[in-house]
């Protein structure tokens, strides 16, 4: 029997960009899916942050970047989005749906696992944007809208949610997030 | 005769629905003359005496003769139709069933008449869209497909699968960054 997984959003984007360097692994996990091994399970919540990746990169297009009206970018956005949509649809053993719990469920849980899990922090003697000297502090570990996304994986049924991020790593075992096994792939 | 027009016009027993004994499909209770249209009280008429409904029935069970006869959704012959129509429907119907295998007898060929519809209909060529398994997510892949502004669902294959690997290569040609996992992360901290 296939195993029902959920893809978290970096799987999709790796997929479909050829010079990410992820791309090999992503696409190793979607022939699995068209194979049958697995069925893909897709929530609005992915789509909600495709739309979001899609209107970042149309602040890089040269034709948006000409004409900044929000006609313009909603024109670019839904053009890219359709295309993509046209071929989730298309695409076999994958399955749409949406977490049926209630939102007040969910977010109890996702505040519960946002005073319980905690990252570390790292020191970088310089900028990350002019590289001048600089005592950069970042935090590493997952964020409240981390914790939401692996909750609505489990809530669908999953047995596993797929990442390229590091950070899911601290939600495994959680009780709160089991059964969903979490797996962070390596490029 | 009239033991026929009675069958065609009495209910079977399975749709008396409890009714006693009292026939109320009977021809005696069925003409238009039955219920009266200005009310219960109509005028009594000289004429035809056995068309009458006898004052024995109950109001209730006048309406529910009424009831019946509203019901079967077909009007139920009247004196004058039966002298019309329903005797011609009965001879032509039992004319067909006596007298047709006769006439066919000395008359093997085939009529003039050529179903034309019927013809066209064989020589056009089958056309059936091919059928997509409806799944447990029909419903919200249908509604993702509207949304998108396609008008059916497109059926399922390993092209699609294809198509997307490298699918936002066109929209990440101005991006020096590949790194999906830090777009995600900004996406999710801004």
């Amino acid at each position: 029997m296939a195993t029902r997984v959920y893809f978290d959003t970096n799987i999709w984007i790796s997929a479909m960009d050829s010079k990410d360097p992820k791309n090999p692994a992503a696409i190793n996990q979607f022939e699995q899916v068209r194979q049958g091994k697995q069925t893909l399970v897709i929530s609005k919540w992915v789509f909600l942050e495709i739309i979001k990746f899609i209107i970042d990169k149309a602040m890089r297009d040269p034709s948006i970047q000409t004409s900044r009206t929000a006609e313009s970018i909603k024109g670019y956005t839904k053009t890219v989005f359709s295309n993509y949509g046209n071929l989730v649809v298309g695409m076999k053993h994958v399955r749409f749906t949406d977490p049926k719990a209630g939102t007040s469920y969910l977010l109890q849980r996702a505040y519960q696992l946002s005073q319980e899990i905690f990252g570390h922090a790292t020191k970088d003697p310089k900028c990350p944007v002019c590289h001048a000297p600089h005592d950069f502090f970042q935090y590493h570990g997952p964020y409240q809208v981390d914790f939401i996304h692996a909750l609505i994986a489990r809530d669908l049924q999953c047995q596993k949610m797929l990442t390229f991020d590091n950070d899911f790593s601290l939600l495994k075992n959680d009780p709160l997030i089991q059964p969903l096994s979490i797996e962070v792939l390596k490029s | 005769m009239l033991t026929k027009l009675q069958q065609l016009t009495t209910a079977t027993p399975e749709h008396s629905h409890s009714l006693g004994k009292c026939n109320y499909f009977d021809l005696r209770f069925t003409t238009s003359h039955n219920f009266p249209k200005k009310g219960l009280r109509a005028k009594s008429t000289k004429h035809s005496p056995s068309l009458q409904i006898s004052r024995n029935f109950s109001r209730k069970h006048q309406a529910l003769g009424k009831y019946y006869f509203w019901e079967s959704g077909e009007k139920l012959p009247s004196f004058k139709d039966i002298s019309r129509s329903y005797w011609k429907r009965l001879f032509l119907k039992d004319f067909d069933e006596y007298m047709g295998h006769a006439w066919k007898a000395t008359h093997p060929e085939p009529g003039p008449f050529i179903n034309w519809f019927k013809l066209i209909a064989k020589d056009a060529p089958t056309q059936t869209p091919p059928k997509i398994p409806k799944t447990k997510d029909w419903k919200a892949r249908v509604e993702f497909a509207k949304s998108i502004g396609l008008s059916e669902l497109p059926s399922q294959s390993d092209d699609s699968f294809k198509q997307l690997y490298g699918l936002f290569d066109g929209i990440m040609k101005y991006d020096n960054e590949h790194d999906s996992v830090e777009s995600v992360r900004r996406i999710r901290r801004q």
